[in-house]
């Protein structure tokens, strides 16, 4: 039963150590400096030790999958791709970070967000319950304190929110993980796909109230209500980092559990309450979308919706399905970086620039940037010269090959309605208006446009060069 | 070993899978943030209790690791739990969720 | 199974009482009492060495944090507004529910043909307070910083989000100290500011 702990081992979590040592340098570095540290020194030392992180994990992207800590992680090409997608979510809300996050909180925030990547890090190449559980809640912990740091009530309210919905829906999940546990005698993910627990009452109830935990954390649609209210009340590099991160981590467990860890006949029963949810939360995201005056808002709600679309590549478990869903995560995470970006770009030093009243008449005041805007919200909406599109048309192929057409009907109804959705941003930022709130000028932002930029070329490639990582299925063993 | 599993660990997991709900009931119906907070430990405790019974079952200290690890979580979400309620009071002068529009849509 | 049922009516009681009290404070003298029965349950199932953890974390630490929030919530300007008690209208579906989910786990347990206990780990089972029988610290130990080291090394992580989180979160925006330099900078500054106060 004991285990020796090698070197090997600690290699595996190298980029997570990289990321939480920068984190610790960053809070360092604003001990010993006279003031505080200036906000772009924290921002550029964090994202500088998570692009490290990203180099040392992608080096073993290519060799043989290793088990670390008898069990505990899993180095393997599934749980690097993840990592990958969740450090660059890191990078593109880290440099978002601006007033109103006061200078002598820049820090403590830095250090926050780079311990949350951590733990969604973590949750990627999670090999037993206990690392999901712990790589869960250090996300979770991070991104409550983060919801709460700008200095205005609906922050602070959206951080109480947050916090005890998650907190229950955390407790959902740990309970379904005890029963888990009770059913197989192990927390290893390995031991779960015993095809002598198929038939075992504890599997079935442990595994339902786990992927309520997971549904929740995914925002799908009976547990959506917290979102729109989350991510409005945040702060803007808060919310993006939310609406990827967390997203890209629970997907990793997910495909995980749903790939490698359930006992063979299991899955097609106990996952169908998830497809239904995913095909409702298609419909009710999109249409949720309709009714928001806020961008956050309106990103919470298109989430609800892609991450829809993402599971439905997913369902029926092949391979080609988990290649495309990783497609579409990317695409997903660049287009929601960039909307973002863009949203920072018109912040005030009081005000965040995310309420689409702001966005009427944009189109003549910054060509460039409504012209981006525009770009990304239609990736979102799925239009043919984008990634979004591509992503689509890959997870219809898939979903139709796996035998869950349902779902691919499902989405193209969506995508119909987020067409509106999307088209009445579009439409306001080229309306001629007078009475605008004019927000530009107040602070410039050259990290947001840099990251808007860079989110539209790599959007262009993905689109033009469709890489799907093919190393990627996911391993308990 | 007849003598230790004298009581069956069905009866453990029908007395946590009350107590679990008894807290999920706590979460829905009480509107005091502290309280809601204190079922949630109600909840946590549930599975720590499901945890150590099975620990038990298997002679298996995963179990008993899992529960230790599910205090620490425990207390530092109680930390940060309370320190966000701390804020918001001193900003707002109350602490009842419906004020906060926890259920708002 | 004297003691499991002596044990279980105290945890339910107090379990209710905890949900249903008309003031925190009272919440958290019931949560204490439902930690300490919990506590012993522990040690009937062999696990001393969590019996203790519970009682010094759960209730010598968390809950303590608890009273100090609510002590010092009651004693702030306005009221501490305790929040209706919305337990009589949903009292009946909480009960119907409570009821099911004891039904449907006696069924599921007495159903569940896995579980048959069956030694894993290889620690002897014996009485407690024993060492290096199962669940002792000595056994808790060795899993702890072999087998489960990763998650271990985790919750140091997790610990110093919350350490830093809540400095961020409830830490009033006082001048930073950040040096000593800084500190003597910052306390000559206080000193005069009493000192004008003093003349006015």
């Amino acid at each position: 039963m004991t285990i020796n702990v090698t070197n090997a081992d600690w290699n595996a979590v190298a980029p997570i150590i990289i990321v939480a040592i920068t984190g610790l340098l960053v809070l360092l570095l604003d001990l010993l400096s006279p003031k505080n540290i200036s906000r772009y020194a924290a921002i550029l030392l964090g994202a500088a030790g998570m692009i490290v992180a990203g180099v040392v994990a992608s080096l073993a992207y290519w060799s043989p999958a290793y088990v670390a800590f008898g069990g505990a992680f899993i180095q393997s090409g599934f749980g690097i791709v993840f990592q990958l997608i969740i450090l660059i979510a890191g990078i593109g809300s880290l440099i978002l970070v601006r007033p109103p996050v006061q200078n002598e909180r820049i820090a403590g925030a830095t250090a926050l967000m780079l311990w949350g990547t951590c733990g969604a890090m973590l949750m990627a190449g999670a090999g037993n319950l206990m690392v999901v559980f712990l790589g869960l809640e250090l996300l979770s912990l991070a991104l409550y304190c983060l919801c709460g740091l700008a200095d205005r009530p609906s922050s602070r309210e959206s951080a109480l929110k947050y916090l005890i919905l998650s907190s229950t829906a955390s407790g959902f999940m740990l309970y379904g993980m005890a029963l888990l546990f009770g059913a197989s005698g192990s927390v290893a993910f390995a031991d779960l796909a015993n095809p002598a627990l198929a038939s075992s009452a504890l599997l079935w109830v442990g595994g339902g109230l786990f992927l309520v935990g997971i549904a929740f954390k995914l925002s799908l649609v009976p547990f959506h209500a917290w979102s729109p209210d989350v991510y409005e009340g945040a702060p803007l590099p808060v919310t993006a980092f939310m609406s990827v991160a967390t997203k890209a981590g629970t997907l990793a467990v997910f495909a995980r559990f749903m790939y490698a860890a359930l006992p063979a006949g299991t899955a097609d029963r106990l996952l169908l309450p998830i497809w239904i949810v995913a095909a409702i939360s298609m419909i009710a995201g999109n249409v949720g979308m309709l009714a928001q005056h806020d961008l956050k808002r309106l990103i919470a709600y298109s989430g609800i919706a892609q991450v829809g679309y993402i599971l439905t590549a997913l369902a029926g478990g092949t391979h080609l399905g988990l290649r495309y869903a990783i497609y579409y995560l990317a695409a997903y995470t660049f287009m929601n970086l960039g909307a973002f970006a863009i949203a920072t770009t018109m912040s005030g030093d009081r005000e965040e620039g995310s309420h689409l009243a702001n966005y009427r008449g944009y189109g003549r005041r910054n060509p460039v940037g409504a012209a981006l805007m525009t770009f990304f919200l239609l990736a979102m909406a799925g239009l043919p010269p984008t990634a979004g599109f591509l992503g689509k048309i890959l997870i219809l192929s898939s979903s139709v090959g796996a035998g869950y057409a349902w779902l691919g009907v499902v989405l193209i109804i969506g995508t119909a309605i987020s067409l509106y959705a999307y088209a009445k941003v579009v439409r306001a930022m080229y309306q001629r208006d007078e009475h605008v709130h004019a927000f530009e000028g107040h602070a410039p932002a050259p990290l947001a446009w840099a990251s808007a930029a860079i989110c539209f070329v790599v959007i262009i490639v993905m689109t033009f060069y469709p890489y799907t990582p093919s190393n990627v299925l996911p391993i308990v063993k | 070993m007849s003598q230790m599993m004298a009581v069956p660990v069905s009866y453990y997991v029908g007395l946590s899978a009350v107590i679990f709900f008894i807290g999920v009931a706590g979460v829905l119906v009480r509107r005091n943030p502290l309280i809601m907070l204190m079922s949630i430990e109600l909840m946590f405790n549930a599975a720590n209790l499901l945890f150590m019974a099975f620990a038990r079952a298997w002679l298996h200290n995963a179990g008993h690791i899992f529960a230790f690890l599910v205090i620490t979580v425990a207390a530092a979400e109680a930390a940060i739990g309370l320190a966000i309620v701390v804020t918001v009071f001193r900003s707002a002068k109350h602490v009842d969720v419906d004020d906060v529009a926890l259920m708002k849509g | 199974m004297i003691a499991f049922w002596i044990l279980a009516v105290i945890m339910l009681g107090s379990a209710i009482w905890c949900i249903s009290a008309s003031k925190p404070v009272y919440s958290v003298v019931a949560l204490l009492l439902h930690f300490a029965a919990l506590a012993a349950m522990y040690l009937t199932l062999n696990a001393e060495f969590l019996a203790v953890i519970q009682l010094i974390v759960y209730s010598g630490a968390i809950l303590i944090l608890f009273l100090f929030v609510i002590a010092l919530l009651s004693s702030g300007v306005a009221s501490f507004s305790v929040g209706p008690n919305r337990l009589p209208r949903i009292a009946i579906p909480a009960i119907v529910l409570i009821a099911l989910a004891l039904g449907f786990f006696t069924y599921a347990m007495g159903h569940a043909g896995a579980v048959v206990p069956a030694a894993q780990a290889g620690s002897p089972l014996g009485p407690v307070g024993t060492a290096d029988v199962f669940g002792s610290v000595n056994d808790f130990g060795k899993a702890l910083f072999t087998s489960y080291l990763l998650p271990f090394e985790i919750t140091a992580l997790l610990l110093m989000v919350a350490v830093i989180g809540v400095i961020l979160l409830a830490g009033d925006h006082a001048p930073y100290v950040a040096t000593r330099k800084h500190a003597a900078e910052v306390r000559r500054e206080m000193r005069e500011a009493i000192l004008r106060e003093g003349r006015q």
